[in-house]
């Protein structure tokens, strides 16, 4: 019974605007994403149709294989069926959709975080909708969780173990060149600690691990945080496009922003933004990324040479312990349930499966969570970046994005592609 | 001040929990109603 | 002229200036002084980022920064401002803006005292920071901002 009440906060009533408020931006959303796609669906098969029948009637002359007319003829069927959702017919034009979806990439992801940017930032938000909001950001991690019916172990080994060694290589090696540097440059231990912390690790998420424990002063960390949510919102509107531009691929984009976007909350979203395999690797790197906060704390606590941190979180064991992201726990028990592929369970891209209805959900949770990020990004919270704090997350971010992108660049797109098995 | 930060207590384990016993809900509704889930999910919920 | 001071105080080095000036004033026109210090939970909004963990020992840590910046400053003024006839030191809690402009309209003062950065270049025309908008929403009650 006390597990029971320690799970509901005796005031979850002010949660509920703001978690009605997300849903309902996030419905609005999601309906006018679907509109988008539907139309520009119907607009390629428009002008494809026509290319496909007379590829098919050129084949049937020169009495090509059946295997390959077969083939023609469910992708014709799906084009027609593209087209008959908006009730066009061949050559009928919808540039617009294929302008805003294709061209500007204006997907759920975008509208939610642009949106809710704007919505915060103008009009701004009633005080009673922000506890809800906040509460709406977490609701990625069942999305996170449901992605777990994606992967295999053998893509945990091959694309978490090159993740891995690329996150472990690019935190610590950050961490260690901020903190040492900073230290080097007479840069106070608090701001060093939360700065080599924050860049390195989880961005936000580190600092509140390792402020108490380096001790940085109130001002220290309003300029940190703001310093990382200015340059963790740049480089989650930057990155997509120019990953696009610079004709990256799914999974290398995916492994490129989990180790160099600085906050964890946009890493998910750009990957997202920029598509399903880039979504695949990003959430298997940002699992293992986020799984190094314990250790990222260890690490700050031992380079300061700090002892007296207070009994909650004296000892490895206990670090571990207390700074240790739960939930991920539920994403391996889901890799773990379809490694064992078990046939009642199906998968992501069988029909009428468990898991394929899984997967129907997990963008709702998606869409939820990026409403309550988009609104809660202030524009005033990231006006106190500043100081000393600015100069080293901009240059931590800057290097992060450079060197990631010549290393997922030599690691190649094979290493980093979710193969989700079956 | 205090009450405030009573009312926070270790709420991220809370979070990271709720958030497995969400997952376990749909896994749950999945397995005895997959074609349903997967229909209100992407289909239903689309008005436009 | 000046009877009843409300003097601003955070704790940062530029408000040295507007401590000392504050005292200046005070002995010229014997008036009382009030100092405000607020105790702004800005930073506790961030607890519950996406992945933060340790969120207890965050917002204790901030609550006890918070209070311990307080007492340091009121013994320090307590100090400074011994030798005047009144002085008393009052803790606001939340968005300072808004609890200085709230105690200048609930108590009979006639002056506000704060300090301030120096502000250079574009700053000077773009910088919206809290003396200037404490000047700007004063109601009718000078505002003197010191400048280090």
């Amino acid at each position: 019974m006390s597990f029971i009440n320690s799970m509901i906060t005796p005031d979850w009533k002010k949660f509920i605007p703001g978690l009605i408020l997300c849903a309902l931006f996030a419905f609005v959303v999601m309906n006018i994403h679907h509109l988008l796609a539907t139309y520009q669906k119907a607009d390629v098969a428009s002008v494809k149709i026509p290319k496909i029948e007379q590829r098919i009637a050129e084949l049937q002359k020169q009495g090509a294989s059946q295997e390959k007319l077969v083939l023609l003829q469910e992708n014709l069927g799906k084009l027609n069926k593209a087209l008959a959702a908006v009730h066009g017919r061949v050559g009928q034009r919808w540039k617009w959709a294929t302008f805003l979806y294709e061209t500007c990439q204006f997907k759920y992801v975008a509208m939610l975080l642009i949106g809710g940017i704007i919505i915060r930032n103008t009009i701004g938000i009633p005080k009673v909708f922000l506890p809800g909001i906040g509460i709406a950001r977490p609701l990625i991690k069942p999305g996170i969780i449901i992605l777990g019916v994606h992967y295999v172990w053998s893509d945990v080994v091959k694309v978490g173990g090159t993740g891995l060694v690329l996150t472990a290589f690019f935190i610590f090696g950050t961490a260690l060149t901020v903190m040492y540097v900073a230290k080097r440059k007479g840069v106070s231990d608090g701001l060093g600690g939360i700065m080599g912390a924050g860049t390195g690790v989880c961005g936000v998420s580190a600092i509140i691990a390792t402020a108490p424990v380096v001790k940085a002063k109130p001002l220290e960390m309003a300029y940190a945080i703001g310093t990382i949510l200015l340059f963790g919102t740049l480089m989650l509107f930057v990155m997509p496009y120019l990953g696009q531009w610079l004709h990256v691929s799914q999974p290398q984009f995916g492994a490129w922003a989990a180790i160099a976007i600085l906050n964890t909350a946009q890493l998910i979203a750009a990957a997202e933004w920029y598509g399903d395999e880039a979504r695949n690797t990003a959430v298997l790197i940002n699992a293992a990324r986020i799984m190094l906060i314990p250790f990222i704390v260890m690490y700050t606590v031992w380079f300061y040479g700090l002892k007296d941190v207070g009994k909650e979180s004296t000892g490895v064991w206990n670090t571990i312990r207390n700074k240790f992201p739960v939930f991920i726990l539920g994403f391996f028990a889901l890799v773990l349930l379809n490694s064992l592929d078990i046939s009642a369970f199906g998968g992501p891209r069988e029909a009428g499966t468990p898991f394929w209805a899984m997967n129907a959900v997990y963008k709702w949770f998606f869409a939820l969570g990026f409403a309550g990020i988009g609104l809660s990004i202030s524009i005033d919270d990231m006006k106190k970046s500043g100081g000393l704090a600015f100069l080293i997350g901009s240059g931590a971010a800057t290097a992060k994005m450079l060197l990631g992108l010549i290393a997922v660049m030599i690691i190649g797109t094979e290493l980093l592609k979710v193969t989700g098995g079956h | 001040m205090k009450e405030n930060t009573a009312g926070c207590l270790s709420s991220e384990k809370r979070e990271d929990i709720w958030a497995i016993i969400l997952a376990l809900l749909v896994l749950l509704f999945s397995v005895f109603a997959p074609d349903l889930v997967h229909d209100i999910f992407k289909k239903y919920l689309f008005i436009i | 002229m000046f009877r009843h001071i409300l003097l601003a105080a955070d704790g940062e080095d530029h408000s040295l200036l507007a401590i000392e000036l504050c005292l200046k004033i005070a002995r010229e026109f014997g008036s009382s002084v009030t100092a405000i210090h607020v105790l702004d939970p800005y930073l506790k909004q961030f607890y519950n980022e996406i992945y933060a963990q340790g969120r207890r020992e965050y917002l204790r840590y901030v609550d006890a920064c918070l209070v311990s910046c307080a007492d340091e400053l009121e013994s320090s003024l307590v100090d400074i401002f011994q030798e005047l006839p009144s002085f008393s030191f009052i803790r606001a809690y939340g968005d300072p803006e808004k609890e200085i402009i709230r105690h200048l309209h609930s108590g009979s003062y006639d002056l506000l005292i704060t300090g301030g950065k120096v502000l250079s270049g574009i700053k000077r025309i773009t910088s919206w920071n809290l003396p200037t908008r404490l000047e700007m929403k004063s109601p009718g009650i000078p505002v003197l901002v010191c400048r280090k």
